[in-house]
């Protein structure tokens, strides 16, 4: 099933796309998923364009972890939310499932006027 | 200095300052660490080892150590000195493990060729004849002589690192110490 | 290159350096000048200073020395090639995630939306708000108190270094007052004092936004 990996992208260029995002990086997630089940064993390898680690529990409950750097210019508090709200209004219409699903959000970076790509 | 680096703002601030913005997690203050100080560590590290390939491999290992320890080190001014230290230490680790000096009696052999690169100020000069001197030295007086007079590495280290007892460290430096002022008398 | 008849009190710096004849160094051993040497001759040891053979010796060790580390200076010649490879190497491979430190929580009103910025970041940010304000560099940036409680009142301890002699306690108030903007730009944080120690590289003269102005 490329379920996980599939669900990934997607939420990956999503977050692309919000307002104030920088960079996507790999997340830690998957060490700290230890009780939840990787909804698919190919999302354990974060590709270039599936950074967003997706995991759910036997229940059902999705896990979405994404760290990204904020663009230059931006809010990070105003950033993180951007995010994590279009990640919830979207994994809401498209992909209903039994509970709301958790969405954790970390800004590792904050670029600035003198930042080097 | 090593060469073939872009430069910017932090290249003229002072070590104490790079090393607390590296501690910090500065990435560029700590490449200016690597550029200023790299060169000379990977000279002393070659000078003790006998070879460039591990002396690379002394040096990078240092760095990666450094950046996590930064934090720690409580003189930020002495960076210079905290770096060579671990070039050291990590030289007299290498060593061990190479395990030459075991037999006694190849202590006196000549030095093996090894793989410096011929950057050597021509030996007419004296900096030429002196690093001729020690290179030509047999590894473990050179070993010695470069830990204790460039290391400033105290005997007792050396001599319990090495797992050498320390009559033999202050034989090999004696020695060693003899034939290079023989060789740089011979210039004068 | 000794002989028989050569006369015990002759002062050959190769034979001194043997170190195998202690009364031609009056007693002392080349350990001892070594270790002498190393403490930079201090305390002062009349004994060594005053043995003719010592002093000899000391010299040529300590030029010895000067010579073996111009000897590496000389050899740490720029090789930009090899250089850039090794030293690509040693920064791609370290761990930025070793300085990501504490997370610090953001709100939001969701119960199951978490969201985090790293103190590597707001120590990033700092860092870069204050370099080239008035010419300054920052050099160590602080967070202390449990960042990771919401509302936790914060204290910002920062250091800077400026190369030309401005008003220093005005440019550590100045400063103070660009950290506070970024901060409350980017995070939540309760933060009740940011304190600007600020020195000048080359007189040495400090001020801290703790100085009456």
């Amino acid at each position: 099933m490329n379920d996980g990996l599939d669900l990934s992208r997607t939420l990956t260029s999503i977050v692309a796309a919000v307002e104030g995002v920088g960079d996507i990086y790999p997340s830690g997630s998957f060490a700290q998923a230890a009780t939840l089940t990787v909804v698919n064993a190919i999302s354990d390898e974060q590709t270039d364009d599936a950074k967003v680690a997706v995991s759910s529990d036997g229940s059902g409950q999705l896990k979405i972890t994404v760290t990204i750097g904020v663009a230059f210019g931006h809010s990070a508090r105003e950033t993180l939310k951007a995010v994590s709200d279009t990640l919830r209004a979207y994994l809401e219409t498209e992909v209903p499932a039994t509970q709301a699903p958790s969405i954790d959000v970390k800004v590792s970076r904050i670029e600035t006027e003198s930042s080097i790509v | 200095m090593i060469g073939g680096r872009p430069s910017g703002p932090l290249d003229d601030s002072p070590d104490g300052i790079l090393a607390a913005r590296a501690a910090d997690g500065d990435v560029v203050a700590f490449e200016v660490l690597v550029y200023r100080h790299g060169a000379l560590m990977r000279a002393y590290a070659a000078k003790v080892l006998g070879s460039d390939a591990d002396a690379d491999d002394v040096v990078q290992d240092v760095f990666f150590q450094a950046w996590e320890q930064l934090d720690r080190l409580t003189d930020v001014d002495a960076v210079r000195s905290w770096l060579m230290r671990m070039v050291s230490n990590r030289s007299i680790e290498r060593i061990r493990r190479r395990k030459d000096h075991v037999n006694v009696d190849d202590w006196d052999a000549p030095s093996a060729v090894h793989d410096s690169p011929d950057r050597v100020v021509e030996a007419r000069l004296r900096m030429g004849a002196l690093a001729k001197a020690v290179d030509a030295l047999p590894a473990s007086q050179r070993e010695c002589w470069v830990l204790r007079e460039m290391g400033g590495v105290p005997y007792s280290e050396i001599a319990e690192q090495l797992d050498i007892p320390i009559s033999t460290v202050r034989g090999q430096l004696a020695r060693a110490r003899r034939t290079i002022i023989k060789e740089m008398e011979a210039w004068r | 290159m000794t002989s028989d008849n050569v006369d015990p009190t002759s002062l050959d710096p190769e034979r001194l350096l043997d170190g195998l004849d202690p009364s031609d160094l009056d007693g002392h051993t080349i350990e001892e000048l070594g270790d002498y040497l190393d403490s930079g001759r201090q305390p002062r040891n009349a004994s060594i200073e005053n043995s003719a053979g010592s002093r000899i010796a000391l010299d040529s060790l300590a030029r010895l020395r000067r010579e073996s580390w111009a000897m590496l200076e000389e050899e740490s010649v720029a090789d930009p090639d090899r250089d850039r490879i090794w030293m690509q190497n040693v920064i791609a491979n370290i761990s930025r995630e070793s300085k990501a430190g504490r997370d610090i929580p953001i709100s939001h009103p969701h119960p199951a939306t978490t969201l985090k910025i790293t103190e590597g970041s707001v120590r990033g940010l700092i860092r870069a708000a204050g370099d080239g304000t008035g010419g300054a560099i920052i050099g160590k940036v602080a967070l202390d108190g449990d960042v990771t409680l919401p509302r936790e009142p914060i204290t910002v301890s920062v250091t800077a270094s400026v190369n030309y002699g401005q008003n220093l306690a005005a440019l550590a108030r100045l400063l103070r007052e660009v950290i506070a903007d970024e901060l409350s730009t980017h995070t939540e944080l309760n933060v009740t004092a940011i304190d600007v120690a600020i020195q000048d590289v080359h007189t040495k003269s400090t001020a801290t936004t703790k100085d009456p102005l």
